[in-house]
């Protein structure tokens, strides 16, 4: 081929319409077109290539290269909002800070970023929007924090800039909180990692250092093994191991004795031995067992924080449940989207069905029912008109309702509900853990005996009583103690998480242990938390014809009845008409079917009134259906108790657990599903506010341990103040972050489970705890007596720890066993 | 003495390497792109993902390159010298033309690597990219030599047409050094680094692809001979005969030692 040849190739190629490939955007060779393909290749690999790309989750790429490419926004899934939001001062205020004297800076939640493409598309935010200065993300927490010089763009501009590359952004909150303690988390871990480096040539050192013991060594090499042994025993104390003796020194001036005291004196005692040792050149030196004892603390230590953190960022979640946006009516009548942040009482909003009330307010216009089962745990929906007050985090079901607010953000009713549950997690007694509580009289006695022992010795060998004086404070460092808490804490809720509980720390295991007040939620704790048709009284041919008008609507009544008609075949309505909080009417099978409320059918003949009663006495919401003017069945509507809930309940109260029922709902409905568990009538309390509850558990705090369930934002702050708050499956996501136990599988015998398997912990912790405390008098009385060996005392002092060890992993506390 | 086909592999692989630049811009995004946790340097990245490119390309020009002396040395006992540069070169050029008459819109066979590769190669790179930033950027550039591309592969080609392991891999060396401005300023948007020769680009590959085989058919890449012994010689068995004739003829370097003992 020549290159005039090619030149015409050229020629023609320009000039024929190939599309671009839908990988690297070249021209597609003709001969290479597929007709009718979606996507058009211009090689194998570019397929390839797309394929991985789309096979990896990273389809974002393509949009960000076209949008910088051309320079203008690409076709992402945006949202297309305007986020003009963004630049209002209340905003500003709020989530606007001044990082320097040119530049402002902001934290944003970008939805959908899930993989390191997209940690580099929202970098490259600096050269897609001139102004932006700097744009990082943390990929774990979807966040993103931008700076920008506030003369050259506006907040606005970088939102939409970043909802065309398809990550919708919304205002971050609580985000240097977190950033704080992410920082906290890294510096552990490289203390960790510093301690496992060290250990792991400490014993290389050692490993050399005891053969030569056995096969004979040559002095000077000793000696250099020593020495550097020296050196990294007193790196691993002054770096990682600082931890202890800071901690040490804390509980020496707040005059509360913790662990990490009788734990830096061990260390340091084995440091002096060790330092003065290798001076003198002679006797043992404990740098190898110090300093991977320096590492399992560390470790055990890092898996107990863990633990623990989650159940900070318990308030944050909480904010999720209001929408951050509102449909804001301007004078003009129509609705702009503004963040529910820069609301004011007076403003009206406009509230569409299936949408979220952003703020409390009172309805202006329009007819809804509202879900509120978020705030109160009813969990029939309530009808609201003009003149009736709604909620924020409410849900509206049916109808578009325009609200007047009356309070926003902290001020609404879940605003102050967030509030209590911060409160509540504030004023929760501290948790003193056992070890902590063991440590101020292990410290008294180890001392104590330590000089026994010298005193003992001193007057017929000096040299000696300093030597076992020294080797006692060595051996009984509390290592295993230290570990004996953590890793059983850590296995079992490790063995916990497989069964789907979710534990998030040792203190609530320790708690549970022991029996006291259970508080039951009942909406979906011990019911199914769903309405659905518990009898059906009349003719059960009217099943099909009441579900072919109900699959008209998706209120919660209409899915019970759709849900009680199961698969079968379910005949078509027409002429389908809905009153709302009545009923429903029309024609099915060209037949007049109506649906609804008792008031809602004009017939009532003897056997309804009847069943009306019977239904109303179990405390169900009666519906009656008629057809053709006449009523032909009554389907009796409630909440259906779980089909574990009795059974577990017994098992409960037979392990000494007092068990109450706690609800928002209606008393009545209350009392009858108490009733059908076993519970006497007391222990049944119904229309419980959120507030209420509270209440209810502080009284009964006074008296001891108390565990709520629960799973609604409306128990969340009981949760948040029991001894343990355990949420159940399906809970509201606040409940959760309130809670101290979640279990993931529906119906009450998780809580059978989560109350035993923290007995078996507690059991395994003691038996740690006795075994560690066990070893550690029988060496006290060897090196009292002044037969333990320097040599023996560093071996026993790790082995002591492995045994923990061992014992933790191999019990079952969890799944079974015993 | 295939320096100058080198130098062709160089001259082809840097004109041609906007496609690099569409097809793996990708995964230069993704290599060189910052992490959350740690600032690595960019620069460290680049070096990473390069590196790794580097290590495969040689390591397949290396096998290519064995391949051909194996070819040269079973071609030359049945009397054909230098098979593996002519047989690399003819195939380039066919493979060049091919892509050509595509272009006039020809309808010829082609591969299509089997599915389990596809979902094989996809796992490896969700495994890359779920990596710490620079052991990231190092396995998405080893894993690039896996992707089916012909560019890629007539290079290959080309380096096993040199029928020595050595220049095979130094053969690919000089196509991944063509590439490496390009892999380096992508990231910025292909459009934008390719310009105007991005419409050019399918017509200008194949026939850099046909100029780089035919240089390497016709012979007239080879560097002039330095030695007239040197001419004929191109793989294993015309080293020997080099050798060979050497014990006869007069040379420079050990004549005057060994000549009188």
């Amino acid at each position: 081929m020549t290159p005039a040849t090619a030149e015409r190739e050229t020629a023609r190629a320009a000039s024929a319409p190939t599309p671009p490939c839908a990988h690297c955007n070249l021209p597609v060779p003709a001969g290479l077109f597929e007709p009718g393909a979606d996507r058009q290749f211009c090689c194998e690999a570019c397929r390839t290539v797309y394929a991985v790309i789309h096979g990896c989750g990273l389809e974002r790429y393509y949009a960000l290269r076209d949008s910088l490419a051309e320079g203008s926004g690409g076709p992402a899934r945006s949202t297309g909002a305007h986020y003009e939001e963004f630049d209002d001062d209340a905003f500003t205020r709020a989530f606007v800070r001044q990082r320097d004297a040119r530049l402002l800076s902001a934290e944003l939640f970008l939805e959908g970023v899930h993989c390191a493409a997209c940690v580099w598309l929202v970098e490259r935010l600096p050269r897609l929007v001139p102004g932006v200065a700097e744009a990082r993300l943390d990929l774990g927490r979807s966040l993103v924090r931008v700076s920008w010089e506030p003369s050259r763009v506006r907040l606005s501009e970088i939102a939409r800039a970043l909802d065309r590359l398809g990550y919708a952004p919304h205002p971050a909150r609580d985000a240097r909180a977190r950033e704080a303690a992410r920082r906290e988390d890294r510096r552990f871990l490289v203390r960790i990692a510093v301690a496992g480096a060290i250990a792991g040539n400490c014993m290389l050192l050692a490993l050399a250092l005891y053969s030569g013991m056995v096969s004979g060594i040559e002095a000077e090499f000793r000696q250099f093994f020593r020495w550097i042994s020296l050196g990294l025993g007193l790196l691993s104390l002054a770096w990682p191991g600082r931890v202890f003796f800071r901690g040490a020194i804390a509980s020496l001036v707040a005059r509360a004795p913790r662990l990490d005291l009788p734990i830096a004196i061990g260390l340091a005692a084995a440091g002096i031995v060790g330092v003065v040792n290798v001076l003198r050149g002679e006797g043992d030196v404990y740098f190898d067992a110090l300093t991977v004892l320096v590492f399992l603390l560390l470790s055990g230590r890092w898996l107990q924080h863990r633990q623990q953190r989650s159940a900070a960022d318990a308030v944050e979640l909480l904010y999720s449940l209001a929408p951050a946006w509102a449909r804001l009516v301007t004078p003009d009548g129509t609705s702009r989207r503004v963040g529910a942040a820069s609301l004011r009482p007076g403003d009206t909003v406009e509230v569409r069905a299936e949408e979220t009330f952003p703020a409390d307010g009172v309805v202006e216009s329009g007819r809804t029912e509202i879900d509120a089962s978020v705030l109160t745990g009813e969990s029939r929906p309530v009808a609201v008109g003009p003149g009736d007050p709604v909620h924020a985090a409410t849900t509206s079901l049916s109808g578009r309702v325009l609200v007047r607010v009356q309070a926003i953000g902290a001020e609404t009713r879940v605003g102050r509900l967030m509030a209590g549950v911060e409160d509540a997690a504030r004023r929760r007694a501290p948790i003193v853990a056992l070890t902590d509580r063991i440590a101020g009289w292990f410290v008294l006695v180890v001392t104590t005996l330590a000089a026994i022992t010298f005193a003992l010795w001193v007057r017929h060998d000096p040299a000696k009583a300093m030597e076992s004086a020294l080797a006692l404070l060595i051996v009984t460092c509390p290592c295993a103690l230290g570990l004996a808490t953590p890793l059983a804490i850590t296995a079992a809720v490790g063995r916990a998480s497989r069964r789907g509980i979710l534990v998030k720390g040792g203190a609530a295991l320790e708690h549970l242990a022991r029996p006291g007040v259970m508080l039951l939620d009942k909406t979906g704790t011990v019911t199914q938390g769903r309405l659905a048709v518990v009898r059906w009284e009349g003719d059960a041919d009217a099943i099909p014809l009441a579900a072919a008008l109900e699959s008209h609507s998706s209120h919660p009544v209409a899915r019970a009845i759709v849900a009680h008609a199961g698969d079968a075949d379910t005949p078509s309505a027409s002429g389908v008409s809905q009153s709302l909080g009545a009923g429903v009417r029309g024609t099915v099978n060209g037949r007049l079917v109506e649906v609804g409320s008792v008031s809602f059918v004009a017939d009532r003949p003897a056997w309804l009134v009847e069943a009306i009663a019977r239904a109303v006495a179990d405390a169900l919401s009666p519906v009656v259906v008629a057809v053709d003017g006449r009523a032909v069945a009554l389907a009796a509507l409630g909440d259906p108790v779980r089909d574990d809930a009795r059974a577990s309940i017994d098992t409960l109260r037979a392990d000494g657990w007092r068990v109450r029922l706690l609800s928002g709902d209606h008393p009545e409905v209350v009392r009858a599903v108490g009733r059908s568990l076993g519970l006497d009538e007391r222990d049944c309390v119904g229309a419980a506010t959120p507030e209420h509850k509270l209440r209810v558990v502080e009284h009964e705090l006074s008296h001891g341990t108390v565990v709520v369930v629960g799973d609604g934002v409306n128990d969340a702050a009981a949760l948040a103040r029991a001894t343990v708050g355990v949420a159940v499956s399906g809970g509201a996501e606040a409940s959760l972050a309130a809670a101290d136990a979640y279990l993931r599988t529906p119906g009450l015998a998780p809580i059978v489970e989560l109350c035993r398997g923290s007995r078996r912990t507690v059991g395994v912790i003691r038996r740690n705890l006795g075994a560690s405390l066990a070893y550690n008098a029988v060496a006290v009385a060897l090196c009292m007596a002044g037969l333990i060996s320097s040599l023996l005392a560093a071996v026993l002092m790790p082995l002591s720890s492995l045994t923990v060890v061992f014992l933790s992993y191999r019990s079952r506390t969890f799944g079974g066993g015993t | 003495m295939t320096l100058a086909l080198i130098g062709a592999v160089l001259a082809a692989s840097l004109l041609g390497s906007a496609h690099c630049a569409g097809m793996c811009g990708a995964f230069v995004a993704l290599a060189v792109g910052a992490d959350d946790a740690r600032p690595v340097p960019r620069s460290l990245l680049h070096a990473a993902y390069n590196g790794g490119r580097l290590a495969t390309y040689l390591t397949l020009g290396a096998l290519a390159g064995l391949a051909g002396s194996a070819l040269d040395l079973g071609a030359s006992a049945v009397g054909v010298q230098r098979a593996a540069a002519a047989l690399a070169g003819t195939l380039m050029v066919a493979f060049g033309l091919g892509q050509l008459l595509r272009l006039r819109g020809v309808r010829l066979p082609r591969f299509r690597p089997p599915a389990p590769f596809q979902r094989a190669l996809t796992a490896a790179h969700r495994g890359a990219f779920a990596l710490p930033p620079v052991a990231r950027a190092g396995a998405i550039g080893l894993l690039t030599t896996l992707l089916p591309c012909g560019w890629l592969y007539a290079f290959v080609i080309a380096a096993a047409g040199t029928g020595d392991p050595f220049l095979g891999a130094a053969a690919m060396g000089a196509f991944w050094l063509g590439t490496l401005p390009m892999m380096v300023i992508v990231g910025v948007g292909v459009r934008a680094v390719t310009g105007p020769l991005g419409r050019r680009l399918p017509v200008l590959m194949p026939m850099l692809l046909v100029a780089v085989g035919l240089g390497s058919v016709l012979g007239r890449v080879r560097l002039p001979p330095m030695h007239a012994a040197d001419a004929n010689v191109v793989g294993v068995v015309g080293a020997i005969d080099h050798v060979r004739a050497a014990d006869q003829a007069d040379l420079p370097c050990c004549a005057g030692s060994e000549g009188e003992p």
